[in-house]
Protein backbone atom coordinates (compact mmCIF):
# COMPACT_ATOMS: atom_id res chain seq x y z
CA UNK A 1 0.00 0.00 0.00
CA UNK A 2 1.41 3.37 -1.01
CA UNK A 3 1.64 6.17 1.60
CA UNK A 4 -0.87 8.20 -0.49
CA UNK A 5 -3.37 5.37 -0.41
CA UNK A 6 -2.83 4.89 3.32
CA UNK A 7 -3.48 8.60 3.93
CA UNK A 8 -6.61 8.45 1.80
CA UNK A 9 -7.91 5.43 3.71
CA UNK A 10 -7.14 7.05 7.08
CA UNK A 11 -9.02 10.18 6.00
CA UNK A 12 -12.03 8.13 4.88
CA UNK A 13 -12.04 6.23 8.17
CA UNK A 14 -11.90 9.48 10.13
CA UNK A 15 -14.98 10.61 8.18
CA UNK A 16 -16.83 7.54 9.45
CA UNK A 17 -16.57 5.25 6.44
CA UNK A 18 -15.83 1.57 6.85
CA UNK A 19 -12.93 0.54 4.58
CA UNK A 20 -12.34 -2.98 3.23
CA UNK A 21 -9.99 -4.80 0.87
CA UNK A 22 -10.62 -7.79 -1.37
CA UNK A 23 -8.62 -9.63 -3.97
CA UNK A 24 -10.51 -10.39 -7.19
CA UNK A 25 -8.73 -12.15 -10.05
CA UNK A 26 -5.37 -11.46 -8.44
CA UNK A 27 -5.94 -7.72 -7.99
CA UNK A 28 -6.38 -6.19 -4.54
CA UNK A 29 -9.26 -3.69 -4.46
CA UNK A 30 -9.90 -1.21 -1.65
CA UNK A 31 -13.47 -0.07 -1.19
CA UNK A 32 -15.59 1.71 1.38
CA UNK A 33 -19.16 1.99 2.64
CA UNK A 34 -21.58 4.52 1.12
CA UNK A 35 -23.36 6.87 3.50
CA UNK A 36 -26.96 7.98 3.33
CA UNK A 37 -26.19 11.38 1.80
CA UNK A 38 -24.24 9.78 -1.06
CA UNK A 39 -26.96 7.18 -1.57
CA UNK A 40 -29.66 9.86 -1.73
CA UNK A 41 -27.70 11.77 -4.37
CA UNK A 42 -27.19 8.53 -6.31
CA UNK A 43 -30.91 7.70 -6.17
CA UNK A 44 -31.82 11.19 -7.40
CA UNK A 45 -29.41 10.95 -10.28
CA UNK A 46 -30.79 7.51 -11.27
CA UNK A 47 -34.32 8.82 -11.03
CA UNK A 48 -33.46 11.67 -13.38
CA UNK A 49 -31.85 9.23 -15.81
CA UNK A 50 -34.95 7.03 -15.74
CA UNK A 51 -37.24 10.01 -16.30
CA UNK A 52 -35.17 11.30 -19.21
CA UNK A 53 -35.35 7.87 -20.87
CA UNK A 54 -39.09 7.46 -20.34
CA UNK A 55 -40.92 6.96 -23.62
CA UNK A 56 -37.73 6.50 -25.65
CA UNK A 57 -37.35 2.79 -24.86
CA UNK A 58 -39.48 -0.03 -23.40
CA UNK A 59 -39.77 0.16 -19.58
CA UNK A 60 -37.96 -3.17 -19.09
CA UNK A 61 -34.98 -1.91 -21.07
CA UNK A 62 -34.90 1.35 -19.11
CA UNK A 63 -34.99 -0.61 -15.88
CA UNK A 64 -31.94 -2.69 -16.91
CA UNK A 65 -30.07 0.43 -18.07
CA UNK A 66 -30.77 2.21 -14.78
CA UNK A 67 -29.68 -0.84 -12.78
CA UNK A 68 -26.39 -1.06 -14.70
CA UNK A 69 -25.84 2.64 -14.36
CA UNK A 70 -26.59 2.36 -10.63
CA UNK A 71 -23.98 -0.38 -10.18
CA UNK A 72 -21.41 1.68 -12.04
CA UNK A 73 -22.12 4.84 -10.05
CA UNK A 74 -22.04 2.94 -6.78
CA UNK A 75 -18.58 1.55 -7.60
CA UNK A 76 -17.44 5.03 -8.69
CA UNK A 77 -18.27 6.32 -5.20
CA UNK A 78 -17.23 3.30 -3.16
CA UNK A 79 -14.09 2.09 -4.91
CA UNK A 80 -10.95 3.66 -3.45
CA UNK A 81 -8.26 1.95 -5.55
CA UNK A 82 -7.28 0.77 -8.10
CA UNK A 83 -9.71 2.20 -10.66
CA UNK A 84 -11.71 -0.06 -13.00
CA UNK A 85 -10.25 0.00 -16.51
CA UNK A 86 -11.33 -1.42 -19.84
CA UNK A 87 -9.01 -4.34 -19.17
CA UNK A 88 -10.57 -5.23 -15.79
CA UNK A 89 -12.30 -8.64 -15.78
CA UNK A 90 -15.98 -8.43 -16.73
CA UNK A 91 -17.40 -9.50 -13.37
CA UNK A 92 -15.33 -7.18 -11.20
CA UNK A 93 -17.71 -4.23 -11.38
CA UNK A 94 -20.71 -6.32 -10.40
CA UNK A 95 -18.82 -8.08 -7.58
CA UNK A 96 -17.53 -4.80 -6.19
CA UNK A 97 -21.00 -3.27 -6.36
CA UNK A 98 -22.37 -6.15 -4.24
CA UNK A 99 -19.49 -5.83 -1.77
CA UNK A 100 -19.98 -2.06 -1.42
CA UNK A 101 -23.69 -2.59 -0.78
CA UNK A 102 -22.90 -5.19 1.87
CA UNK A 103 -20.36 -2.84 3.45
CA UNK A 104 -23.09 -0.18 3.53
CA UNK A 105 -25.43 -2.32 5.61
CA UNK A 106 -27.41 -4.01 2.85
CA UNK A 107 -29.09 -7.18 4.06
CA UNK A 108 -28.71 -6.19 7.69
CA UNK A 109 -31.33 -8.09 9.68
CA UNK A 110 -31.32 -5.93 12.78
CA UNK A 111 -34.34 -6.97 14.83
CA UNK A 112 -35.54 -4.44 17.38
CA UNK A 113 -36.17 -5.13 21.04
CA UNK A 114 -39.64 -3.90 22.01
CA UNK A 115 -39.59 -1.59 25.02
CA UNK B 1 -32.53 -6.84 27.75
CA UNK B 2 -29.93 -4.29 26.81
CA UNK B 3 -29.26 -1.26 28.96
CA UNK B 4 -28.97 2.09 27.33
CA UNK B 5 -25.82 3.11 29.13
CA UNK B 6 -25.20 6.70 28.12
CA UNK B 7 -28.67 8.14 28.67
CA UNK B 8 -28.54 11.66 30.09
CA UNK B 9 -31.39 13.43 31.87
CA UNK B 10 -32.82 14.97 28.69
CA UNK B 11 -32.81 11.71 26.77
CA UNK B 12 -34.31 9.81 29.70
CA UNK B 13 -37.17 12.29 29.80
CA UNK B 14 -37.61 12.01 26.03
CA UNK B 15 -37.68 8.23 26.33
CA UNK B 16 -40.30 8.24 29.10
CA UNK B 17 -42.41 10.81 27.28
CA UNK B 18 -42.33 8.78 24.07
CA UNK B 19 -43.23 5.59 25.96
CA UNK B 20 -46.20 7.32 27.62
CA UNK B 21 -47.34 8.84 24.35
CA UNK B 22 -46.92 5.89 22.00
CA UNK B 23 -47.05 2.88 24.34
CA UNK B 24 -44.42 0.92 22.46
CA UNK B 25 -40.82 1.70 21.52
CA UNK B 26 -38.29 -0.20 19.40
CA UNK B 27 -34.65 -0.47 20.42
CA UNK B 28 -32.11 -1.29 17.70
CA UNK B 29 -28.48 -2.20 18.35
CA UNK B 30 -26.55 -1.63 15.14
CA UNK B 31 -22.80 -1.97 15.30
CA UNK B 32 -21.66 0.30 18.10
CA UNK B 33 -24.80 2.42 17.94
CA UNK B 34 -28.13 2.16 19.72
CA UNK B 35 -31.29 3.75 18.36
CA UNK B 36 -34.79 3.97 19.82
CA UNK B 37 -37.82 4.60 17.62
CA UNK B 38 -41.53 4.89 18.19
CA UNK B 39 -44.07 3.20 15.91
CA UNK B 40 -45.84 5.16 13.18
CA UNK B 41 -49.32 6.30 14.13
CA UNK B 42 -52.26 5.06 12.07
CA UNK B 43 -52.52 8.47 10.39
CA UNK B 44 -48.81 8.43 9.48
CA UNK B 45 -49.10 4.85 8.25
CA UNK B 46 -52.00 5.78 5.96
CA UNK B 47 -49.99 8.71 4.57
CA UNK B 48 -47.01 6.46 3.85
CA UNK B 49 -49.26 3.91 2.14
CA UNK B 50 -50.84 6.52 -0.08
CA UNK B 51 -47.59 8.28 -1.00
CA UNK B 52 -45.17 5.38 -1.26
CA UNK B 53 -45.76 4.93 -5.01
CA UNK B 54 -45.46 8.58 -5.95
CA UNK B 55 -42.59 9.74 -3.72
CA UNK B 56 -38.96 8.64 -4.10
CA UNK B 57 -38.47 5.54 -1.91
CA UNK B 58 -35.39 7.08 -0.37
CA UNK B 59 -37.36 10.10 0.87
CA UNK B 60 -40.09 7.90 2.34
CA UNK B 61 -37.48 5.91 4.26
CA UNK B 62 -35.84 9.09 5.54
CA UNK B 63 -39.23 10.51 6.51
CA UNK B 64 -40.16 7.41 8.54
CA UNK B 65 -36.84 7.40 10.38
CA UNK B 66 -37.02 11.14 11.04
CA UNK B 67 -40.60 11.02 12.34
CA UNK B 68 -40.06 8.05 14.61
CA UNK B 69 -36.59 8.83 15.99
CA UNK B 70 -36.71 9.11 19.78
CA UNK B 71 -33.14 8.57 20.88
CA UNK B 72 -29.82 7.45 19.49
CA UNK B 73 -26.16 7.27 20.41
CA UNK B 74 -25.85 9.18 17.13
CA UNK B 75 -28.17 12.08 16.36
CA UNK B 76 -30.79 12.12 13.61
CA UNK B 77 -28.56 14.22 11.30
CA UNK B 78 -25.92 11.50 11.45
CA UNK B 79 -28.52 8.83 10.76
CA UNK B 80 -29.87 10.70 7.73
CA UNK B 81 -26.50 11.68 6.27
CA UNK B 82 -23.51 9.82 7.62
CA UNK B 83 -24.82 6.40 8.67
CA UNK B 84 -24.26 3.51 6.21
CA UNK B 85 -27.01 4.02 3.66
CA UNK B 86 -28.78 0.66 3.94
CA UNK B 87 -28.97 0.86 7.74
CA UNK B 88 -31.44 3.73 7.43
CA UNK B 89 -33.36 1.65 4.91
CA UNK B 90 -33.47 -1.38 7.24
CA UNK B 91 -34.60 0.79 10.14
CA UNK B 92 -37.45 2.31 8.14
CA UNK B 93 -38.59 -1.12 6.92
CA UNK B 94 -38.56 -2.58 10.44
CA UNK B 95 -40.43 0.41 11.90
CA UNK B 96 -43.01 0.12 9.13
CA UNK B 97 -43.41 -3.64 9.67
CA UNK B 98 -43.93 -3.24 13.39
CA UNK B 99 -46.32 -0.31 13.06
CA UNK B 100 -48.55 -2.41 10.87
CA UNK B 101 -50.89 -5.29 11.66
CA UNK B 102 -49.71 -7.70 8.97
CA UNK B 103 -52.59 -10.18 8.73
CA UNK B 104 -55.95 -11.13 10.17
CA UNK B 105 -54.50 -13.66 12.62
CA UNK B 106 -52.21 -11.08 14.16
CA UNK B 107 -55.08 -8.62 14.31
CA UNK B 108 -57.25 -11.14 16.18
CA UNK B 109 -54.33 -11.97 18.49
CA UNK B 110 -53.73 -8.30 19.27
CA UNK B 111 -57.42 -7.69 19.77
CA UNK B 112 -57.70 -10.62 22.17
CA UNK B 113 -54.77 -9.24 24.16
CA UNK B 114 -56.58 -5.90 24.35
CA UNK B 115 -59.73 -7.71 25.47
CA UNK B 116 -57.80 -9.31 28.34
CA UNK B 117 -56.39 -5.93 29.29
CA UNK B 118 -59.82 -4.34 29.08
CA UNK B 119 -60.93 -6.54 31.99
CA UNK B 120 -58.35 -5.16 34.39
CA UNK B 121 -59.45 -2.73 37.08
CA UNK B 122 -57.39 0.02 35.47
CA UNK B 123 -59.16 -0.37 32.13
CA UNK B 124 -62.54 -0.57 33.86
CA UNK B 125 -61.77 2.72 35.61
CA UNK B 126 -60.77 4.36 32.35
CA UNK B 127 -63.93 3.27 30.52
CA UNK B 128 -66.20 4.06 33.47
CA UNK B 129 -64.81 7.57 34.02
CA UNK B 130 -64.94 8.31 30.30
CA UNK B 131 -68.55 7.17 30.17
CA UNK B 132 -69.53 9.49 33.02
CA UNK B 133 -67.39 12.40 31.81
CA UNK B 134 -67.36 12.18 28.00
CA UNK B 135 -64.92 15.08 27.70
CA UNK B 136 -62.22 12.87 29.23
CA UNK B 137 -60.99 10.18 26.86
CA UNK B 138 -59.72 6.85 28.28
CA UNK B 139 -56.16 7.84 27.37
CA UNK B 140 -56.59 11.12 29.24
CA UNK B 141 -57.75 9.19 32.30
CA UNK B 142 -54.30 7.55 32.24
CA UNK B 143 -52.79 11.00 32.78
CA UNK B 144 -54.47 11.19 36.21
CA UNK B 145 -52.96 9.80 39.39
CA UNK B 146 -54.49 6.68 40.94
CA UNK B 147 -56.10 8.74 43.72
CA UNK B 148 -57.57 11.18 41.21
CA UNK B 149 -58.97 8.23 39.27
CA UNK B 150 -60.55 6.69 42.38
CA UNK B 151 -62.16 10.02 43.31
CA UNK B 152 -63.49 10.52 39.81
CA UNK B 153 -64.76 6.93 39.65
CA UNK B 154 -66.73 7.54 42.87
CA UNK B 155 -68.26 10.68 41.37
CA UNK B 156 -68.96 8.79 38.16
CA UNK B 157 -70.97 6.20 40.17
CA UNK B 158 -73.20 9.00 41.47
CA UNK B 159 -73.58 10.58 38.05
CA UNK B 160 -74.40 7.34 36.26
CA UNK B 161 -76.43 5.84 39.11
CA UNK B 162 -74.44 2.61 38.66
CA UNK B 163 -72.15 0.88 41.10
CA UNK B 164 -68.79 0.07 39.66
CA UNK B 165 -68.45 -3.70 39.46
CA UNK B 166 -64.86 -4.38 40.50
CA UNK B 167 -63.59 -7.91 41.02
CA UNK B 168 -65.60 -11.14 41.12
CA UNK B 169 -68.82 -11.43 43.17
CA UNK B 170 -68.07 -12.92 46.58
CA UNK B 171 -69.60 -16.41 46.41
CA UNK B 172 -67.46 -17.79 49.27
CA UNK B 173 -66.71 -21.10 47.59
CA UNK B 174 -65.02 -22.48 50.73
CA UNK B 175 -68.36 -22.71 52.51
CA UNK B 176 -69.66 -25.22 49.99
CA UNK B 177 -67.31 -27.83 51.46
CA UNK B 178 -69.25 -27.65 54.74
CA UNK B 179 -71.82 -30.40 55.43
CA UNK B 180 -74.56 -29.01 57.68
CA UNK B 181 -76.83 -31.31 59.60
CA UNK B 182 -80.39 -31.08 58.36
CA UNK B 183 -82.31 -28.50 60.36
CA UNK B 184 -79.14 -27.08 61.88
CA UNK B 185 -79.26 -23.43 62.78
CA UNK B 186 -76.12 -21.41 62.31
CA UNK B 187 -75.93 -18.45 64.62
CA UNK B 188 -73.66 -15.46 64.76
CA UNK B 189 -71.94 -15.86 61.39
CA UNK B 190 -72.84 -12.84 59.35
CA UNK B 191 -70.73 -14.09 56.57
CA UNK B 192 -72.84 -17.20 56.08
CA UNK B 193 -76.25 -15.69 56.58
CA UNK B 194 -75.65 -12.77 54.25
CA UNK B 195 -78.22 -12.74 51.45
CA UNK B 196 -75.45 -13.01 48.91
CA UNK B 197 -74.40 -16.42 50.17
CA UNK B 198 -77.54 -17.78 51.75
CA UNK B 199 -79.52 -18.10 48.58
CA UNK B 200 -76.74 -20.00 46.88
CA UNK B 201 -75.97 -22.40 49.71
CA UNK B 202 -77.61 -25.82 49.83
Amino acid sequence: MTPELKDKIDKLKSEGHAVFAITISGVKYYYRSINRQEYRALQNSLLKTAESLKGTKPDAEISIMVKDSGEEDLVKIGLIAPPITDNSPAGVLSSLSDLIMEASGFGSEAEPEVL
Amino acid sequence: MNNISDLNQINTEKLFHAKMTYGQLFLFNIGNNTYVFRPLTVKELESVRSLVNVVNECFVEDWIVQQCYVYGTQNIEYLLNKEKCFITKTLSVKILERSNIPDENSLVQNFNKSRELANTIQETFESFISKAFPVISPSEVKDLTTIQQINLAAKAEVLLGTTLNIGKPNVREHLKKYRFREGAEVLGVDDIVSPEVADKFE
